[in-house]
């Protein structure tokens, strides 16, 4: 059974956990007290790399209320942030004295902790390789050549990583703050129980953005010590631990040289891409710019070629469109550089080169959207403040995963339908009612979605914008299924046969017999009908999810401060559902990317390998008065299938738009982000055109 | 870091300025709090040391007003940015200080914050100095021991530190009144739109005859630039002056930003004050 386009029940109702949240009724995981519960703490090695020097453990243990303390000092830390041991006490306070009383001291030997010592330019290429690379630029009428480079950035959730583990000797409760539901039955593991016996609560999780998968060194601390203990414990990384080690984006360097020719047509070139990943692999790297599936552009013939660059940090995990917003900042940087030097205006360009004919018809929406043809030709203006425009696209692939659901009828009229899926903030409690309700022709009032708990019925977790895409036709045909059994029941009670009774808007109908939804629930023998219903791999059709952004900026040429006074974010958006939690997807990605392309960024001590801010203070997150306004464009054709994947893709191309924009306003082109004042003014600089 | 333990901070309340006073005078290492905007995120983040403490709240019918006493504007020790920013009188003769209480924090820490709790510890990147600098205010100290009043000038001898004994507490900022026709730019510049420290923060004064320049993030105190100051009293051109300006500071590179970057926007903005600020302009 084929049902996407039978979610289409777009709807501008707000979201239906809005007054629970703002409330605050909804209850996090940080907001379990079971009684008698215990807080555990990890120990963490301050600098990039060494060893615990001293340590007074039993100094520790004495602090009243203190339960356990364990340091090892034989661990070999290799990253800011490696676990080297840990505390349990009967409250917090305790905890901080014991770290106190312990009086870890430390010995730091030499940590990598500055990509740049690392990097000495691109990888070789073989001698082929390098005849086609210099043919191909060799035959183009514009050629652009330069290093790009990125930071390194965390993901800054805003409730950080934990997890309450009561254990009962057999079973086990957990409440947790997952992007996977389901992951969380990895607990069975430290537990040393079955997967069947762990019951996980992750109703209201407080942001993920990939790095919220599995239970987690926290996770696992916390399950040891409710066992040890028979008493529910809780571990809450602090902010400082959240930074440190609690998943990043990896950064990247990467080298282009790009032919066109004179139409504007990309002939070809290279790309080098070299992740700065940390201690470990993950997080996408840049690797994305060789997939040929993904290509942005028809790039014509060029060569790709990878490497990592280790520094002592923690590992990378998946960050919303892993590794796309590092590659796409470069390349259509490069585009931009090209098509300035050809003469040919931007939108131009890639209407020239991308692939997507959905893009195509995007750019002219935000064109005109912007108000593109207020642009001033690249470094043209004089005045203190200065503005420009700047485009850049990208797209997403769509994945189709399985996904189960269920749903209740009560014979009181009240529908319940539950999905294990979580909702990280993204609304799928609201996506869940809001398709239930509209199968079913009925009031969101009567409906009640439910997700979040490993007892319902199993789903992705949320990694590659699956979620929606999977919990709609799911719901959609538990829905379906339970219907189909109360209208057994009324067609039994007209002695008629189910074909024969119609249904339609909360309204049974058989000849001229018509029976109202809640008089038809009441004909129920038992409380309640509950049926299930699930989607299957690659059932619901495929598509991507092409996206362009649009930015206008103002640059102030005296403080090189960067204002983005608009973007424009054009999405395929498939089906829409609920309008509010799609656009908020999208103008959430958009201050992500913004907040990326001119504040964050991981900063390391060149000396110790300690990270220098890790916190809020200095590192530096895009504050409400820097957000500027965003357009949120749903770009919906005939015969798109399913909803859409968009929180992802609503992410990618802002960086990029925003550099574009503001070497349109200056004239001189920022390689580097994050794009602060100091690079903008050095860009100004070196162009010779400060103030 | 682990939140710090409450009971390990004895809090005084004292109801009396004279009462205040003997507490801290008797106590030892006591330090007072005010809004609390600097001290709370200590406390939060584990950084501050365990110690007694004395709100200062209860204070509010003595040293929570801005009044104006013999022409000069006085800023009680408990006043707000929240206040500074809404009383007539500072907003018609000192809009220097009514400019940098509104880039201070956001709403919350105006609300709460205040004027005096801001020029306390030394910090080069307090954003109220360089406005108190170019007004050339005076600082009222009070201990057991008597009253003492400190051009804010001379209240700071180095990184963080001040002529502040230990036993006194600031009571009051007494500002003069700036000359009549006097022009007044104070520029922020900070690490993003709102809630952040400065990497260059300026205030300037330019009476008929005199100018007063004050910055701030750019040396180990709020400083001002004499040199500057008189090259441009004396005629100098704007080129003149951004030339003697390099001569006299030496901003460094921290967290928050580098020191050509620091000097170059200090350069722009000195031009800016120029343009601003010019007689005939
Ligand atoms: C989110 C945030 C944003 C901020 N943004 C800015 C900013 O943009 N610019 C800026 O300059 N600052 C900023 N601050 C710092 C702070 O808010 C200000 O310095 C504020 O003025 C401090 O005043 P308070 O009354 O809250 O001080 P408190 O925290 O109460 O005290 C500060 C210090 O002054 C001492 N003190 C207070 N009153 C007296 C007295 N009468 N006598 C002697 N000592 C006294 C205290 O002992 C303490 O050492 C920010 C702080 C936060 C938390």
């Amino acid at each position: 059974m084929k049902v996407d386009n039978d979610v289409a029940l777009e709807n501008r109702l707000s979201r239906v956990d809005a007054l629970l949240k703002v409330a605050g009724a909804a209850k996090y995981a940080s907001d379990q007290y079971p009684a008698k519960m215990i807080y555990g703490k990890l120990l963490r090695f301050p600098y990039g790399a060494g060893t615990v020097k001293s340590a007074d453990a039993d100094a520790a243990r004495a602090v009243p209320g203190v339960l356990e303390v364990e340091i090892d000092l034989a661990e070999t830390a290799k990253y800011p942030g490696w676990v080297i041991g840990h505390i349990v006490a009967e409250n917090r306070a305790a905890i901080g004295d014991a770290e106190e009383a312990a009086a870890l001291a430390f010995d730091a030997t030499s940590a990598a902790s500055v990509a740049d010592r690392q990097y000495d330019g691109a990888g070789a290429l073989d001698a082929e390789a390098k005849q086609r690379v210099d043919d191909v630029l060799g035959r183009s009428a514009a050629v652009v050549e330069g290093t790009w480079r990125t930071q390194v950035q965390t993901h800054s959730c805003l409730e950080t990583h934990g997890t309450v583990v009561d254990f009962h000797g057999d079973s086990a409760d957990v409440w947790g703050n997952s992007q996977s539901t389901f992951s969380m039955l990895d607990m069975a593991e430290p537990l040393g129980i079955d997967r069947s016996a762990v019951r996980v609560d992750n109703e209201f999780v407080g942001g993920g953005f990939g790095s919220k998968f599995g239970i987690g060194a926290e996770g696992r601390l916390a399950a040891q010590m409710s066992k040890k203990y028979k008493r529910p414990c809780k571990v809450m990384l602090d902010r400082r631990e959240e930074h440190l080690d609690a998943g990043n984006r990896p950064g990247s360097i990467q080298y282009i040289a790009l032919g066109a020719g004179e139409d504007g047509r990309i002939l070809g070139g290279r790309i080098d891409g070299v992740s700065i990943v940390g201690f470990g692999r993950g997080g996408g790297g840049v690797t994305n710019l060789g997939d040929k599936r993904f290509d942005n552009y028809d790039l014509g013939a060029y060569e790709f070629t990878q490497s990592e660059i280790n520094l002592n940090f923690s590992k990378p995990r998946a960050f919303r469109a892993p590794g796309w917003p590092q590659a796409v900042f470069a390349l259509e940087g490069a585009v931009d550089e090209l098509a300035e030097k050809l003469g040919i205006d931007p939108v131009e360009m890639r209407r020239i080169n991308y692939r997507s004919a959905r893009r195509h018809k995007q750019l002219g929406i935000g064109a005109e959207l912007i108000g593109w043809n207020r642009r001033a030709p690249t470094g043209s203006q004089t005045g203190r403040v200065r503005t420009g425009f700047g485009v850049a696209g990208a797209m997403w692939p769509v994945w189709n995963t399985e996904c189960g659901a269920e749903a209740d009828i009560h014979r009181t009229g009240q529908v319940e339908v539950r999905v294990g899926v979580q909702d990280i903030g993204t609304g799928t409690f609201t996506l869940v009612t809001d398709v239930a309700a509209h199968e079913l022709g009925l009031d969101r009032s009567l409906v009640r979605g439910k997700v979040g708990r490993s007892s319902y019925p199993q789903g992705p977790g949320s990694g590659g914008s699956q979620v929606s895409r999977a919990a709609a036709p799911a719901t959609t045909h538990a829905v379906r299924a339970a219907l189909a059994d109360l209208t057994k029941i009324v067609a039994k009670e007209w002695k008629m046969k189910p074909e024969d009774v119609g249904y339609s808007g909360g309204v049974f109908t058989g000849g001229a017999k018509t029976l109202e939804w809640r008089k038809a629930c009441a004909l129920m023998s038992g409380d309640k009908i509950t049926a299930s219903g699930r989607t299957e791999t690659g059932q619901e059709g495929d598509g991507t999810s092409d996206c362009v952004q649009f930015a206008e900026v103002e640059v102030d040429t005296e403080t090189g401060i960067v204002r983005v006074k608009r973007i424009v974010a054009v999405h395929a958006a498939g089906v829409i559902v609920n309008r509010i939690t799609i656009e908020n997807q999208i103008c959430g990605g958009v201050v992500q990317g913004l907040s990326y392309a001119l504040f964050e960024n991981v900063r390391l001590d060149p000396n110790t390998g300690a990270m220098v801010n890790p916190e809020f203070i200095n590192y530096k997150l895009a504050g409400p008065v820097d957000i500027p306004e965003i357009v949120p464009v749903l770009d919906v054709e005939e015969g798109d299938t399913g909803v859409r994947p968009i929180g992802e893709p609503a992410t990618i191309p802002t960086a990029a738009a925003i550099g574009n924009a503001i070497a349109n306003a200056i004239g001189a082109r920022v390689r580097e982000l994050p794009m602060t004042p100091e690079r903008v003014l050095a860009a100004l600089d070196t162009k010779g055109a400060g103030t | 870091m682990i939140v710090s333990n409450a009971v390990r901070y004895p809090t005084y309340v004292p109801a009396t300025v004279a009462e205040a006073l003997e507490q801290k005078a008797g106590v030892a290492n006591l330090l007072p709090i005010a809004g609390g905007t600097e001290v709370m995120v200590m406390f939060n983040e584990g950084l501050l040391a365990p110690c007694p403490v004395q709100s200062l709240h209860r204070l509010a019918p003595e040293w929570g007003g801005i009044r104006e006493a013999e022409g000069s504007l006085v800023i009680g020790a408990l006043a707000t940015y929240t206040d500074v920013r809404h009383h007539p009188v500072v907003r018609e003769r000192y809009p220097l200080l009514v400019e940098a209480a509104r880039v201070t924090g956001a709403l919350q820490i105006q609300n709460r914050g205040t004027l005096v709790g801001n020029i306390v510890n030394g910090s080069p990147a307090a954003d109220t100095v360089p406005a108190l600098f170019a007004y050339g205010a005076q600082v009222r100290l009070l201990s057991t021991r008597g009253e003492r009043t400190v051009a804010v000038t001379d209240f700071y001898t180095g990184y963080r530190k001040t002529v502040l004994r230990a036993d006194e507490l600031i009571s009051e900022i007494v500002i003069p009144p700036p000359a009549d026709g006097a022009r007044h730019y104070y520029r922020k510049v900070g690490t993003r739109a709102a809630q952040a420290i400065s990497k260059v923060v300026v205030a300037g004064v330019r009476g008929r005859d005199s100018v007063r320049l004050a910055w701030g993030s750019v040396g180990p105190t709020t400083l001002r630039t004499p040199k500057t100051e008189a090259a441009i009293a004396s005629g100098a051109d704007a080129d003149e002056a951004v030339a003697t300006l390099a001569t006299e500071m030496s901003p460094l590179d921290d967290i928050r930003s580098t020191r050509d970057y620091r000097l170059a926007v200090s350069q722009n903005l000195l031009r800016e004050f120029l343009k601003r600020t010019s007689p005939g302009g």
